[in-house]
């Protein structure tokens, strides 16, 4: 899966479960101001990407710094990373 | 031009019939009826001060609701059930009389969790700080969850609007999730109920009252325990069935309708 593709598979999995447009999921746009996301939602979303990317999220300390959907893009991507040398 | 005579006839006699009675009703409530109400239920029947209130504010709504059946047709389902209690009721959201419509149900300690602007009603917003109503913007979710526990603990029904607003055009929005994280984390049940038509009403965005039928139908109660074996998707699970459930209540009355 290349950045791009995580990227879009992260946006489209969450877009889907808020039921919001997929075109609010910009890097710029923040979850609580702009997409109405509370702090158990952000729950949710830990689940949803968990479930989606099959990773080990939990209660990461970095998820809580979260504020932008491209924060949570590169905390995506990180951990895609870290798999991947785990893997190797 | 006969039909559209008849309407603003009928549009200047609900307005003016329901708002005046309303008044009227909200009037007498307050200045003959809550005081001597207030102190049967508290010293009579030894109700805290909140569930006290919370019962005089029933009361209200049950007049409210023998008002609206003088104006609009309805068609209540399953209202007179009684409700597991504690327990989450959760109706879908077209407009500010759906909170009044709790009352066509016989639960009577019920705690709205609404949004602060509520809050700021001239007369209502005292009633409801005495009431313990919960203010969802005044903190953050964790704090809320924390004081929803505790009114659940106390015995109380929490009544919630998963939409958080009311819908503009009779569309279910997104539901948020409190309501579902405090059931599965309580292990206290979800009544899901499906109210229609009074958007149609009363719009959000006005105070022009229009001819409408009302459906109020109060759906099987889900429980969180069906959904413990998902673990942590077990709230998402439920805030879907939930949703899923109103939803199909919501095309039956439609369908019904058409």
């Amino acid at each position: 899966m290349t950045d791009r593709q995580v990227i879009e598979t992260a946006d489209k999995a969450l877009a889907e479960e808020f039921e919001l447009d997929v075109e609010r999921f910009t890097p710029e746009a923040r979850f609580r101001e702009d997409l109405d996301l509370d702090s158990l939602d952000a729950v949710d979303m830990v689940v949803v990407l968990e479930k989606t990317f099959q990773i080990k999220i939990g209660r990461d300390p970095a998820v809580m710094q979260i504020r932008t959907v491209g924060d949570m893009h590169r905390y995506i991507l990180a951990k895609k990373q870290e798999m991947e040398q785990e893997q190797n | 031009m006969r039909h559209r005579l008849s309407y603003a006839l009928k549009l200047v006699w609900l307005n003016t019939g329901f708002y005046g009675g309303l008044i009227i009703l909200t009037a007498v409530s307050i200045v003959f009826i809550s005081f001597p109400a207030l102190c049967l239920f508290r010293f009579a029947r030894g109700f805290d001060k909140g569930a006290a209130m919370r019962n005089l504010v029933w009361l209200y709504g049950r007049a409210w609701t023998k008002l609206l059946a003088f104006f609009v047709p309805l068609k209540l389902e399953n209202c007179d059930r009684s409700l597991p209690t504690p327990c989450i009721i959760t109706p879908n959201h077209q407009s500010f009389f759906d909170t009044y419509c709790f009352a066509f149900m016989p639960e009577r300690n019920v705690v709205f969790a609404v949004r602060a602007w509520p809050f700021r009603i001239p007369f209502y917003g005292p009633y409801m700080r005495l009431a313990g109503y919960l203010n969802t913007e005044s903190g953050n979710a964790e704090e809320i969850l924390r004081r929803s526990k505790e009114i659940l603990a106390g015995g109380a029904c929490i009544g919630v609007f998963p939409e958080g607003t009311r819908s503009p055009d009779g569309k279910m929005r997104r539901f948020h999730g409190g309501a579902f994280h405090l059931a599965v984390l309580t292990g206290v049940p979800v009544v899901p109920v499906c109210m229609e038509g009074t958007g149609i009403f009363l719009h959000r965005d006005g105070f022009l009252l229009r001819p409408a039928r009302i459906s109020v139908k109060v759906l099987d109660p889900v429980h969180p325990r069906d959904f413990t074996e998902y673990g942590d998707e077990a709230p998402l699970l439920l805030r879907k069935t939930v949703k899923a459930h109103i939803q199909k209540a919501l095309d039956e009355i439609r369908s019904e309708c058409q």
